[in-house]
């Protein structure tokens, strides 16, 4: 037996101790890049540095952009239905001033590209060379705002008398009136271009419209629905045991999940609110170096034999001891996580016929519902808003399980033993709000949730999950 | 050795020339153990990445008094070990599902057998027998040694060679057969 053991060991010393083989081309690539990455890390962290303002300057570039054509875009109409404007409708008084009770109404008609303007004030005082207008609204404000002008090519007449309004600096002070009224008052006067005498009508208008905002920043509860895939993952804080956070890195693996619910916000204060809900989400990861048989003896065997064909075992993981129970044979291609008292481990002959190699996945899964209570400022409070959010939330588990798929088939194969029913987790993000309609808000808030304890009490490692993604849902105000 | 004083300080001054100069004259030697120790070509090459890695960032340290090419196979092979240094990694398999020993037949089929074939044979091993088979079979380690530098009893390094001995024959002998430890 020993001259049999040197033999094996001199035949193998003698052909591979000194063997050469061409290294991968590629590998001196990886090579360089390692060992000059301290000298390119500054470069890649300004690098950072810098995409990191563009992208901010972008994000503000293109807000500012759309916030500011909107305003000129509705500048450049005032300025035209001033020009367009009958003048003698606009009662024109040297050396006096515009007050802020002066009232512009616009209502563009696309049909017949008529307009109609009229200008009017409490103390119809128009100063052409001093208008002084201020402007106070948002564009969506300002386009439900009751400028009436009229744009027809008649009302062309006498226009040098005000063209230099166009060269004033010109601020807007509209008070927010709804379009049905002014077009109600446009009937009931049954003129264009008809000076307001009523000036008790209009104070009345302004009331009635100063109610209505009143009355919308009244409105203090939002509900909404979330759906949202995930990248769900998780990282190791702290290992007691040999296997390090890179050993799991390096056999364990990322996968997509997903997340739905219901919230309710609060408006607590001006930019700020609480929110509470209810969400289901899945997290999880992907086991990898596992080779996955099929075996046709239990297809084969009777009923009552069946059970011989069914292994038990476990592995150790980042998330704990996996329990498996499956006629199918997994052989860990790693062979090191396997639990030594495991009772179905042996050896097989993969080159059997009676396994057939499957192209599988198998998958470590957790089911929770959670009841999150997140705190959002409104950062920007424009049209569209930009919200920062942060919270706590307590995950209930409800669903634990090891699922192993290939093709359309997906099966339950075991479960991970010591996982906590209850975990709690933080979360950051940052998010806009789009309106789609007056009370209904389409939301995108790209954001990351990390449990804060250990997912597994029992494990040898501290496994925190975490996911990342963009929340989207609906909101509606009420 | 001074042969290799003008490059080292070259290399030291992050010339990245004569960096490439170095590591071509060791890669392929290299890529054969890191090969070894390793599963498959993909592993080797990220020992090799890795294990090359170290050397040119503990270059400073290579005194110039023994073999470079010593120091840089204990640096390999270091690598390679760091992957399975755990004790839990080298877990008893189930010594009654082991394999007949005894059979003589492979002397005249080994002998048949090219490095390649050798090398794939090796690379079938599961981690814990290559590792110790490596160190004792041809990097010429005894049992104490291997079982410092893996943390593991000598009793075990003994039962993991002999396993991986038996395991090797009976591969020789059914060459075409695959056997894998699973649970």
């Amino acid at each position: 037996m020993n001259r049999e053991n040197k033999h094996i060991d001199n035949v193998f010393r003698d052909r591979l101790g000194d063997i050469e083989i061409s290294a991968p081309n590629d590998a001196w690539v990886n090579i360089n890049d390692g060992i000059n990455y301290s000298s390119k890390r500054n470069y890649a962290f300004l690098y950072k540095i810098a995409a990191a303002v563009a992208a901010i300057t972008l994000i503000g570039s293109v807000y500012l952009l759309l916030s500011n054509t909107q305003i000129n875009r509705n500048t450049k109409l005032i300025s035209e239905n001033i020009l367009n404007t009958e003048t003698e409708n606009v009662n024109v008084v040297e050396n006096a001033q515009i007050t802020e009770k002066q009232i512009l109404k616009q209502i563009p008609e696309t049909k017949n590209d008529e307009i109609i303007a009229d200008l009017y004030s409490d103390s119809k005082i128009l100063n052409k060379s001093e208008i002084t207008v201020e402007e106070s609204n948002t564009l969506e404000s300002y386009q439900s705002n009751n400028v009436v002008a009229n744009n027809s090519l008649e009302n062309k007449r006498k226009v040098n008398d005000i063209e230099t309004l166009s060269t004033l600096p010109i601020n807007f002070d509209f008070k927010v009136l709804q379009p049905e009224l002014a077009i109600s008052r446009k009937k009931e006067s049954g003129k264009k271009n008809e000076f307001v005498q009523d000036i008790n009508l209009l104070f009345a208008l302004n009331t009635l419209e100063a109610e209505n905002v009143e009355k919308e920043n009244k409105r203090k509860w939002v509900i909404g629905g979330d759906f949202t895939p995930l990248y769900s993952y998780r990282s190791i804080s702290k290992s007691n045991a040999n296997y390090d956070a890179a050993y799991y890195n390096s056999v364990e693996s990322p996968m997509m999940t997903y997340t739905g619910g219901l919230n309710l916000q609060y408006k607590a204060m001006n930019r700020l609110s609480i929110q509470a809900g209810v969400y289901y989400s899945s997290m999880g990861q992907s086991l990898d170096y596992m080779s996955v048989y099929s075996n046709k003896a239990y297809d084969m065997v009777a009923k009552e034999y069946k059970d011989r064909f069914v292994n038990s075992y476990e592995i150790d993981n980042s998330a704990g001891a996996i329990s498996f129970k499956t006629s199918y044979v997994i052989i860990d291609e790693l062979a090191a996580r396997v639990n030594d008292m495991s009772s179905s481990k042996g050896f097989v002959n993969t080159a059997d016929p009676i396994f057939q190699d499957l192209d599988a996945e198998i998958k470590q899964s957790f089911k929770y519902i959670e009841v999150p209570v997140i705190l959002r400022y409104k950062l920007i409070d424009k049209e569209i808003d930009f919200n920062i959010i942060g919270g706590l939330g307590a995950n209930f588990l409800i669903g634990n399980d090891v699922i192993l798929s290939y093709g359309n088939t997906k099966e339950v194969i075991g479960e991970t033993k010591g996982v906590a029913p209850v975990n709690y987790s933080g979360s950051l993000g940052f998010g806009i709000e789009y309106p789609l309609m007056k009370r209904i808000k389409l939301k995108l808030e790209p954001s990351i949730k990390y449990y804060l304890n250990s997912i597994n009490s029992n494990s040898s490692v501290d496994s925190h999950p975490y996911s990342i993604g963009v929340y989207t849902g609906i909101n509606y105000t009420f | 050795m001074d042969n290799y004083t003008d490059i080292i300080k070259a290399c030291l001054k992050a010339d990245q020339a004569a960096q490439k100069r170095f590591y071509h004259m060791f890669s392929d030697k290299m890529y054969g153990v890191c090969l070894r120790y390793a599963k498959d070509v993909d592993e080797a090459k990220d020992i090799l990445q890795d294990g090359f890695i170290k050397v040119f960032t503990n270059l400073h340290k290579f005194t110039n008094r023994g073999s470079l090419e010593g120091w840089i196979r204990r640096i390999i092979v270091n690598t390679a070990l760091e992957r399975f240094r755990d004790k839990n990694y080298l877990f008893a398999v189930n010594m009654e599902m082991g394999y007949e020993s005894g059979d003589q037949e492979y002397d005249h089929i080994i002998n048949e057998l090219s490095a390649n074939d050798l090398l794939k044979l090796i690379q079938e091993l599961s981690p814990q027998y290559r590792t110790v088979f490596n160190l004792y079979a041809i990097e010429g380690y005894s049992h104490k040694e291997i079982s410092e530098r893996l943390n593991i009893k000598e009793g075990t390094s003994k039962s993991n060679l002999s396993r991986a001995r038996e395991i090797l024959k009976e591969k020789i002998r059914k060459y075409d057969s695959v056997y894998i430890n699973y649970m």
